[in-house]
């Protein structure tokens, strides 16, 4: 479990989040929704170790994250971002191998190889393999970088949850890529994995997220179930604008934002 | 989970064409070596050379050994061939670790200030040798030039390493940034220099900008080796790192990696190889920044393969800049910068454009 | 009988000694004085191969050239097999001359010093290492007599015009040449005055400092003017143009070896320049010598 107790930051003068406390549970996807600068990015670097809070402190496992050995952690916890420019030609395959990094002194070439395999099997990007990383598409690119941290976070040497933290990693993709991206991911939590990601669209948030944190002025004004959480009311007080919820065939919620209220 | 049929796996392959390039490459440099050694302006029979060269090692050797033959080979040829591969092996391993750690194609020793630095001191023992530095070079003798530039080299990276580092942190753009800001200066405060030199000095001055290896002597070799070789054996150790580097610095960091140490390790690696590389021979071009293009196109950006290749084709790329040098206007001699620029501008230039072709 | 044995030895001694002086049939020269001397010497059909700074006389020009004085390669001189190496001890680097030692060639640098003595002194020294020290003696004792001669005229002449000797590079300002330079030398043993002074070397030339000067002749090397783009192109540059030597258009030059190479051709070169600083002054034409025969 990631825990975030009481997280401030502030940045010249502003306060961009405010005595957050959130905790990540195995097995589920914990969703960040929120407008721009609500501070959801920061919470996620926060809870990544990218950046340290001015107080309030980051527990993995009931250990401070600060005090955990590097390696080890990178082996637990993998993040991935927006989108991730590789500076030099590189395959398919070698992108993902960059995953299995923490296991140099550990892992063997063939356990390594199988790591690659499995996870690129997973990203459904094998047939890539081959590929030049910068010939790919934007969504290709990213379920090849999925592929990277699948392997990263696939080893059996350390106990405990396997933690994955997304920065909008869905926003530069089109509609089909987005829903395969979270459907790996989701599958990956259905497995015991950890996952926060942070989203902008609230309907893929009610879609794939087990719970949701809604974030405004660096404070969490809404947490829970997408049901409990994506409400006409939550959803304007957070993004200032008027939203109908419908229902889907499942029962899951689904967000119009911009509409007006029907008349009776 | 599911478990993936061996077949179809082509992981262990890269490792094993890693080696093989590796070895291709050794073997490059060894046969380079020899061809530096038995060939020069003075014309030895290869068998002459072997019989000198098996003598040396203390092997018997067979035929008549001719003085003059021994003194070429032994005082001249060898030492200038072991300084090439020295020389050639450290810019070309500075140009790969700091394309690497800048995560641009276009870094070199000489873009971000570190060779410039060299140059500022050198050029500085040269015009003020006579005059203001007479107490230095009194006691340095002819060694206050090649000092005086690998302190040059160290200050500068020193320099911009503490202006890009905040509270720990070191800002790879700033540093890329600050070492351009560095060299700019370190060149105006050159063309000052230039500018109050006379003919003499100037002429002094052009042939050193040019680089060159005549006059290697067996100290020069065995003062530099340290210098050179301590990064070429640590090096390779950044490899997984410099490799996670591709990715950006935030992803190296979650990849487990101690960045900060990896580009403390890396500058101070740059900085001991250039300094050493540029005291002995001047400023070399183009080396630092083709090689490393070269062994990426041999065999891919994986730093394992990148780190050493570079280094062993720097060597083999020096010995022969140098053999042209040595050979080209006989009885005189080409300064080598003129030979690698010669050869590594047009190389360039073709590396542009077929990116162009294939990057749109 | 006796007289006939005195004789074989006598022969045996000077073919000996003959055979020790032709035995280095080999020769490289590196400095243009020190290949001049040569020459001058009558040896020049032993030197196989000469620095770039070596250019008279002619017949060097078909020569190997083994580089620039100070940046030779010891493999290079070696490769032409030479039996005896002699230059300036200003030939370098450092290096080159070690290695060169070392290859059990004979090498022999002789120092440079611009003054009369120096000159008669780097005669005698590369004769000396030809084994031709009667024939130094003989071109030695000329060029002094030739420039004793001169200074015992000037010794009288009270008036030293101020020279400003000016060096041209592809580059900036032109330089001016201070103390301790070839150029003041030459310019003290022709009867002038260095109209500047105050440094030693060669220093760019301001325009302010070039009227403070005020120079009543411009001397300059052959080189620099066609580095300039000619005459003209120097009587223009705003730092002579202002000077009274400038507006007299006194501008002159010499071929730079010929000029500040302090060798054979020295007290020709003195007494050229010593004309052109005194017109009214009557100097002898010098004898003709051969080894001044030719002049590029």
């Amino acid at each position: 479990m990631i825990t975030l107790d009481h997280i401030s930051v502030a940045r010249r003068g502003r306060a961009l989040l405010r005595e957050v406390m959130l905790s990540l549970v195995p097995g589920e996807v914990l969703a960040l929704l929120g407008p721009n600068g609500a501070g959801k990015s920061t919470l996620a670097r926060v809870a990544a170790g990218e950046l340290s809070p001015d107080s309030g402190s980051v527990w993995v496992d009931g250990k401070p994250l600060t005090s955990l050995p590097r390696v080890s952690l990178a082996r637990r916890r993998a993040v991935l971002a927006q989108s991730t420019h590789v500076a030099f030609p590189m395959s398919v395959a070698e992108v993902v191998e960059l995953g299995r990094s923490p296991y140099a002194s550990l892992a063997s070439r063939l356990e390594d190889e199988q790591a690659v395999e499995r996870a690129m099997l997973r990203a459904g990007v094998t047939a890539l393999r081959h590929r030049s990383y910068a010939t790919l598409s934007g969504g290709e690119q990213q379920r090849v970088q999925l592929a990277r941290v699948f392997a990263q976070l696939d080893g059996a040497s350390d106990p405990g949850t396997r933690y994955l933290i997304l920065d909008e990693p869905t926003s530069s993709l089109d509609l089909a890529h987005q829903h395969q991206i979270l459907a790996a991911v989701q599958a990956l939590a259905r497995n015991g994995f950890a996952v926060l990601t942070v989203l902008h669209d609230p309907n893929l948030a009610s879609r794939y997220a087990d719970r949701i944190a809604v974030l405004r002025d660096g404070v969490i004004t809404a947490l829970g179930t997408p049901a409990q959480v994506l409400r006409p009311a939550t959803i304007e007080h957070a993004f200032g604008i008027a939203a109908r919820i419908l229902a889907d065939a499942d029962g899951s919620p689904v967000v119009v934002a911009g509409s007006r209220p029907i008349p009776a | 989970m599911t478990t993936v049929p061996l077949a179809g796996i082509d992981g262990s392959l890269p490792a094993l064409r890693r080696g093989a390039v590796l070895a291709a490459l050794a073997l490059a440099l060894g046969i380079m070596f020899v061809v530096a050694v038995g060939m020069g302006p003075v014309p030895i029979s290869a068998p002459k050379v072997l019989a000198v060269l098996l003598d040396a090692a203390g092997l018997p050797s067979f035929g008549m050994i001719e003085e003059r033959d021994r003194a070429i080979i032994m005082a001249i040829r060898l030492p200038r061939a072991c300084l090439a591969v020295l020389v050639g092996a450290g810019l070309a391993l500075a140009g790969a670790l700091l394309q690497g750690l800048f995560r641009n194609p276009l870094a070199d020793p000489q873009l971000i200030g570190v060779s410039g630095g060299a140059a500022f001191a050198a050029v500085g023992t040269i015009v003020l040798g006579g005059t203001l530095l007479i107490p230095v070079t009194a006691i340095l003798g002819v060694y206050t030039l090649p000092v005086a530039a690998f302190i040059g080299c160290l200050t500068t990276t020193a320099l911009m390493y503490r202006l890009s580092t905040i509270e720990g942190r070191t800002f790879v753009a700033t540093m890329l940034l600050s070492g351009i800001a560095i060299n700019a200066l370190a060149m105006a405060g050159l063309g000052f220099f230039i500018f109050m030199s006379d003919d003499r000095q100037l002429r002094d001055i052009t042939f050193w900008m040019m680089g060159s290896l005549s006059g290697a002597t067996w100290k020069q070799v065995m003062t530099v080796a340290p210098f050179i070789l301590l990064p070429c054996v640590l090096v390779p150790g950044l490899a997984r790192a410099l490799n996670a580097f591709i990715l950006g610095e935030r992803d190296a960091v979650h990849l487990g990696f101690d960045t900060e140490t990896v580009k403390f390790a890396a500058i101070g690696a740059v900085a001991l190889a250039v300094g050493a590389s540029v005291a002995v021979s001047g400023t070399i071009g183009f080396v630092g920044l083709v090689v490393p293009h070269l062994i990426r196109l041999l065999g891919g950006a994986d730093h394992r393969l990148v780190l050493p290749g570079s280094a062993l084709i720097g060597g083999v790329l020096l010995l022969a800049a140098d053999l042209i040098a040595r050979i080209a206007v006989a009885p005189a001699e080409l300064p080598i910068g003129l030979v690698t620029s010669a050869l590594g501008g047009p190389f360039f230039l073709w590396l542009l454009l077929s990116r162009r072709r294939t990057l749109g | 009988m006796l007289l006939r044995l005195a004789t074989v030895a006598a022969t045996a001694a000077l073919v000996l000694a003959g055979a020790a002086a032709a035995a280095e049939t080999r020769i490289v020269t590196l400095g243009g004085s020190v290949t001049e001397i040569v020459y001058a010497l009558g040896a020049g059909e032993r030197v196989i191969a000469v620095d770039t700074t070596s250019y008279h006389p002619v017949a060097t020009h078909g020569l190997p050239k083994v580089g620039y004085l100070r940046q030779l390669s010891a493999e290079g001189i070696l490769s032409v097999r030479p039996d005896l190496i002699v230059g300036l001890e200003e030939a370098g680097p450092p290096q080159t001359l070690v290695q060169l030692r070392d290859s059990g060639t004979r090498l022999q640098l002789l120092p440079d010093r611009f003054t009369a003595d120096g000159v008669t002194a780097k005669i005698r020294a590369v004769a000396a290492t030809l084994g031709m020290a009667e024939r130094g003696e003989t071109l030695a004792a000329g060029v002094a007599a030739d420039l004793s001669q001169i200074e015992s005229i000037l010794a009288g002449v009270r008036r030293r015009p101020k020279v400003l000797f000016l060096l041209a590079t592809s580059r900036g300002a032109p330089l001016a040449s201070g103390s301790e330079t070839a150029a003041d030398a030459m310019i003290h043993l022709a009867g002038g005055t260095n109209a500047v002074s105050g440094y030693r070397g060669y220093k760019p030339l301001s325009v302010e400092s070039a009227v403070a000067a005020a120079p009543d002749l411009v001397l300059m090397m052959q080189q620099s003017v066609d580095t300039l783009g000619g005459v003209e192109a120097v009587l223009a540059l705003p730092s002579i143009a202002a000077t009274p030597a400038g507006k007299a258009r006194r501008v002159f030059a010499f071929d730079g070896l010929y000029l500040l190479g302090f060798g054979p051709r020295t007290a020709h070169a003195v007494s050229e320049v010593a004309r052109l600083l005194h017109p009214n002054l009557p100097l002898p034409a010098l004898p003709a010598r051969d080894w001044v025969a030719t002049r590029p």
